[in-house]
């Protein structure tokens, strides 16, 4: 009973301060900002998406997708790890718009993540 | 920059492949060392140890195996069938990613196949095996966690640093595995007749980790201060708490070791000495688990400062 007890109290323990490591889990290598911004309303489609990073990855992943569609883009998975990437979007319209990346740092980490923007024709000047 | 507050799915599935790994790689040196050290001869507790060898290597080999897949799933950012995207895993196998699961399957199949021959060798034994039979059991596996920690080369936070922070990596991660893996097998040695002899194997256990636990400490404060730039990170950053857990968990882990080493062995011999050394057996298995799985963490779902 007084090992179940202790056996029990230990994993509660272990619970807690997985929970405490947990309040601030923070990714690896991130995207620093892009162009356009994440959540950004833009006037005119953009011609390019660029994405800076905190640190050289290798971007092996971006999709563009509006309406569950994806976008055609000039993306090609990299094959050297940079810390800034442009890619050409020349099929671009308005609407909402999801970029889903994916990279790997130079640690061997995957991050993946998205961000969101919209182009609105009748919208005012945004960045 | 998007920072994550708690894990996601594919985030957790690698922290728990992680976890398995590290388990497969201690039970596979663990297992090894045990055989050739602190082997009682009994044909029954050889069979247990080269069981326990080859369930490690198997769990070793399926956690590598399911974490690329998991890295696929991550890097498409989308629901499971996004694990087996094969364009996306061909991608993937061109990476360091690639290179190292190449070099950790590598590894455990060594172990695994190692076990499985020997297993068979112990069945067509009328006698308790000689000393060779350990010494050609331990150069596989011995050559497949060379592997294991070549691999630690090519990805994970200590991969970007220089190469002698690297060697106290594999110092660590060895003497942590023959550690942590041989607690089961005392464990089974803890279950013969002879208390005499096993106090003996128990008091040469403690005598040899004093040394490897001391390796094991001195290659910890190295990689510490090679990953952590200044101390409040340790109470600052998601990386710096999980490392205090972890050596919050040391500390525990170290109490207990100290506890059979002083106490425990030597009251062996007493009324319920066994029962007792049993117990704290136990909890020290209870609590290399935990280690195991806040390195895990520390491992994959956080990263250190220095990273960014």
């Amino acid at each position: 009973m007084k090992t179940r007890t202790l056996k029990t109290s230990l994993g509660n323990a272990v619970l807690l301060l997985c929970l405490f490591a947990a309040s601030m889990a923070s990714a690896h290598t991130g995207l620093k900002e892009s162009t356009p911004a994440a959540d950004a309303t833009v006037k005119e489609p953009p011609a390019q998406i660029s994405l800076v990073f905190t640190a050289p990855v290798r971007l092996i992943k971006l999709e563009v997708v509006a309406a569950g569609k994806a976008v055609p883009t000039g993306f090609e998975p990299a094959s050297e790890a940079v810390a800034s990437y442009v890619i050409d979007t020349p099929a671009m319209m308005t609407g909402n718009f999801t970029v889903n990346w994916a990279a790997i740092g130079a640690d061997g980490h995957t991050v993946a993540n998205s961000f969101s923007f919209v182009v609105d024709s009748a919208a005012g000047s945004a960045p | 920059m998007e920072i994550t507050q708690v894990p996601n799915s594919w985030e957790l599935a690698s922290l728990v492949c992680k976890f398995l790994f590290y388990i497969g790689a201690a039970a596979s040196l663990g297992s090894a060392v045990s055989l050739c050290l602190y082997n009682d001869g009994r044909r029954v507790t050889v069979h247990r140890l080269m069981r326990y060898q080859l369930i490690g290597g198997l769990i070793g080999f399926h956690a590598v195996l399911i974490n690329f897949l998991v890295q696929v799933g991550l890097a498409n950012y989308s629901g499971l069938a996004g694990a087996f995207d094969w364009f996306m895993a061909e991608i993937l196998l061109d990476t360091p990613l690639g290179d190292l699961s190449f070099l950790r399957l590598a590894g455990f199949t060594l172990v695994v196949a190692n076990s499985v021959f020997f297993l068979r060798r112990l069945a067509s034994l009328t006698t308790s095996p000689p000393l060779a039979f350990y010494r050609r059991a331990f150069t596989a596996v011995g050559i497949g966690f060379i592997l294991l920690l070549v691999s630690f080369r090519l990805g994970g936070h200590v991969s970007v640093l220089p190469s002698q922070v690297q060697l106290a990596l594999a110092l660590h991660v060895s003497c942590f595995a023959i550690w942590i893996g041989n607690l089961y097998p005392l464990w089974v040695a803890s279950t013969a007749e002879d208390l005499g002899s096993l106090q003996n194997t128990l008091r040469r256990f403690g005598d040899h980790a004093v040394f490897f636990v001391g390796l094991l400490l001195l290659a910890g404060i190295w990689l510490t201060l090679n990953l952590v730039n200044a101390p409040m990170e340790l109470i600052a950053t998601g990386y710096g708490r999980a490392l205090s857990i972890k050596l919050l968990l040391v500390v525990a882990l170290l109490g207990i070791a100290a506890i059979n080493k002083l106490r425990l062995v030597p009251a062996l011999l007493e009324n319920e000495g066994v029962g007792n050394f049993q117990k704290s057996l136990r909890l020290e298995m209870i609590v290399a688990a935990a280690l195991l799985l806040a390195t895990a963490w520390l491992s994959t779902v956080v990263g250190p400062a220095m990273a960014h």
